[in-house]
């Protein structure tokens, strides 16, 4: 699902070793932000940390707080306790002017046409009349809308409404984009141009906060995640680092040859930790902790055969987010 | 960069909402034809009125021949002073005169004895005049057979002058009576029209979802103030448009029997409209977010709906006593004084201090609306699903959040 432009783009990265990044300095802070709903908790003390021109994957099991951390960033939840702060200084009017939100419930005027609402929004955000519609005629050919734009909204397909409502999120280039599950409901080729479409931004500067359910995408899309569980952040990280710092491996070793039925229970209950997944008469799959002796492991295989395969590696960001959210 | 934080940043927001509004509404084909409608039946209304005041009523009479004799000249005479032309035509007998009534090509004849022949009821206008001439013929018979010289008799016949003093003319009374009625269905119709259209506005952001858009980049006194603003001055324009049809067909027309002040009137009108307009527009917009869903609107708005309908109710009940005390005092109280003010002053001199009052309290009132209102609003705007009770939305603490 993922394209290859953003696999080619990440191999660039890990080549040259360093993300490129203008500033490191984090802008987005958050800070001990607690909002209660009667009785509901929706946040517990809630803080985060978002580097400039990171693009940074939000995730959390449903009614982790998501939702309302996203809102409370732009002011349309007050929390009863914390802060959120933008290059060191409270969020406020003049600030949100410079973030940009889609939120989950997508909403657009039906009966505006797509320039003059994206313009309209534009407006809202501080543009200029001028401006506005410069950069809405801008987006409308960025996002392949500008043979749509006297189009009223509700005239549109549904991939259409989702490209202008990115485009509104995005007219006045804001410097902070949030985006709550910007994938949910697109089909794998919008999926893909919109991953493009981040990291083009963030390369560009932009500050880019998203939530998402589709874990696999976030691991190959994002450098930074913030996992959320009942109004806490309870991981948060460079993903790499969140990996490496996972205190379980996985370990799949294959064989040359059949070896008999569990032919791995010879040595695989001294490990530490061990714990089988699945295996076979070649094959075995199991999790050990970090601190296992891999030579010892290694030797032990081969006593029992050839080796043609051995494996080992961090948690996925699936296993990490299940391992976070069940503690 | 424009705008900012603090009220500058509340008002550049306030200002694009308005501007979106407005030019929504007045693109819309529903406002152009309605404004043409309203425009044409000021027009064609006032100007059907007053060529009715100035032409006088015409009636045609029959007479028999075997009427008394000078029922014809009579009739004739005292249907001019009376402010009719009456036609008096000849009908060969009774049953001639009966069919030309039957048939309506008269409106009453006169036979034998003075008989008047109706189709149906007497004709309030008409029958005074028959009635009084066909007296004087009769009287002018039994004068002549009981020897009066001609002379004697007109003498004897000539009208009494009787001094009369009308404290207000008839058509003067009537005139009042329908611009003060004219005005409260104006007002009426316009708050409850363009109030909904607020309703409508603010639960059609709310369940389209743009709210949440719309409040990440505006402060949610921007959105409603704007909002409201925007539809306002639409309906102003239409407001304007068919009060000045009003006052140009009325300057042009200059229909007989309009009560002095109707011009200075319609100026008045326009700011109790603005003022009224204000108020109920604040209250349909901070009921009409409590509900998330166009179904639950009116429900959300039914408190608000009822009490329009309500004051049209009590400004008819005032129409026919306007000097009662209670018309009075709620012609200055602010739920009613937009409505009921135009009308006590369209029927009867309103002491200036009872104006004053009045607007002040229907300002202060504006005032109130807009922080509560805009309270409720801000609280409630962003919450989805089941409509919000009012308690829920003033504590800002809804029970139940849609997302968390």
């Amino acid at each position: 699902m993922i394209t290859a432009r953003i696999l080619h783009r990440q191999a660039q990265n890990r080549m040259t070793g360093t993300a490129p990044r203008v500033h490191g300095l984090p802008m987005l802070e958050v800070s001990d932000v607690v909002k209660r709903y009667g009785d509901v908790l929706a946040l517990d003390g809630c803080s985060l940390r978002v580097p400039a021109g990171h693009l940074v994957g939000l995730l959390g099991p449903n009614g982790a707080g998501k939702t309302t951390l996203m809102r409370t960033l732009f002011g349309l939840v007050r929390p009863d306790g914390g802060t959120v702060r933008w290059h060191g200084r409270p969020v406020d009017w003049c600030t949100w002017r410079r973030f940009g939100y889609m939120p989950e419930e997508r909403g657009l005027y039906p009966g505006m046409r797509v320039a003059e609402q994206i313009a309209y929004f534009g407006r809202l955000s501080g543009l200029s009349s001028r401006d506005a519609a410069a950069a809405a005629g801008r987006w409308m050919d960025q996002l392949g809308l500008a043979s749509r734009q006297d189009s009223r909204i509700d005239r549109l397909s549904h991939g259409n409404q989702q490209r202008v409502q990115l485009a509104v999120a995005l007219v006045h280039d804001p410097d902070l984009l949030v985006l709550d599950e910007p994938f949910a409901g697109l089909d794998p080729v919008a999926v893909d141009a919109l991953a493009g479409l981040m990291h083009e931004l963030c390369e560009a500067g932009t500050t880019v906060l998203f939530s998402s359910h589709q874990l696999d995408l976030v691991e190959h899309l994002c450098e930074d995640v913030v996992i959320l569980d009942k109004g806490r952040v309870v991981l948060a990280g460079r993903l790499s680092e969140l990996r490496a710092r996972a205190p379980r491996r996985r370990l799949e070793v294959t064989l040359a040859k059949d070896a008999g039925e569990r032919w791995w229970e010879r040595w695989s209950p001294a490990l530490p930790g061990a714990a089988v997944v699945d295996g076979d008469a070649r094959r075995v799959r199991l999790t050990v902790d970090r601190s296992v002796d891999l030579e010892k492991v290694m030797a032990e295989a081969k006593s029992t055969a050839e080796v043609v395969r051995f494996d080992f590696e961090p948690p996925s960001l699936s296993e990490i987010f299940r391992q976070a959210v069940r503690s | 960069m424009n705008g900012g934080t603090g009220p500058a940043g509340v008002w550049w927001g306030l200002v694009l909402v308005a501007r979106r509004e407005l030019a929504m509404r007045v693109r819309s084909t529903a406002f152009r034809v309605s404004t043409i409608l309203l425009v044409a039946a000021a027009v064609a209304g006032i100007a059907v009125a007053a060529a009715l005041l100035r032409h006088p009523q015409r009636f045609t009479v029959a007479i028999t021949a075997q009427a008394p004799p000078a029922v014809a000249a009579a009739v004739r005479a005292d249907g001019s002073a009376a402010g009719l032309k009456i036609t008096a035509v000849t009908a060969a007998g009774r049953a001639a005169a009966v069919r030309s009534v039957e048939q309506g090509r008269v409106t009453a004849a006169v036979a034998a004895g003075g008989e008047i022949i109706w189709k149906a009821g007497p004709s309030s206008t008409l029958h005074p005049v028959l009635n009084a001439a066909v007296q004087q013929a009769i009287i002018s018979q039994r004068a002549a057979s009981l020897g009066l010289s001609e002379g004697a008799t007109a003498r004897l016949l000539a009208p009494v002058q009787i001094p009369v003093t009308q404290l207000h003319s008839q058509g003067q009374r009537t005139a009042k009576s329908a611009i003060a009625y004219i005005s409260v269905l104006l007002l009426y119709l316009a708050i409850a029209t363009y109030g909904s259209y607020v309703l409508t506005g603010v639960v059609e952001e709310k369940s389209n979802r743009v709210v949440e858009v719309l409040l990440s980049r505006v402060p949610p006194a921007s959105l409603l103030g704007g909002k409201i603003a925007g539809i306002g001055l639409a309906a102003l324009a239409q407001f304007l448009a068919v009060a000045a049809a009003a006052m140009a067909t009325l300057l042009v027309t200059r229909p007989s029997g309009l009560p002095p002040g109707t011009l200075a009137a319609i100026p008045a009108l326009v700011l109790w409209f603005v003022a009224g307009f204000a108020f109920y527009s604040m209250l349909y917009g901070s009921l009409g977010s409590l509900a998330s869903r166009a179904e639950d609107a009116q429900a959300a708005a039914g408190p608000v709906i009822a009490l329009v309908a309500g004051i049209y109710v009590l400004a008819i009940m005032a129409m026919g006593n306007p000097g009662a005390g209670w018309v009075t005092i709620v012609s200055m109280l602010p739920p009613t004084a937009p409505i009921i003010m135009p009308l006590r002053s369209a029927l009867v001199t309103v002491p200036a201090w009872q104006i004053v009052a009045a607007v002040t309290l229907m300002l202060a009132a504006i005032c109130f609306l807009f922080l509560a209102g805009g309270r409720l609003y801000q609280n409630a705007v962003l919450h989805t699903g089941a409509r919000l009770r009012l308690r829920e939305a003033w504590r800002g603490e809804p029970a139940r959040p849609a997302h968390r």
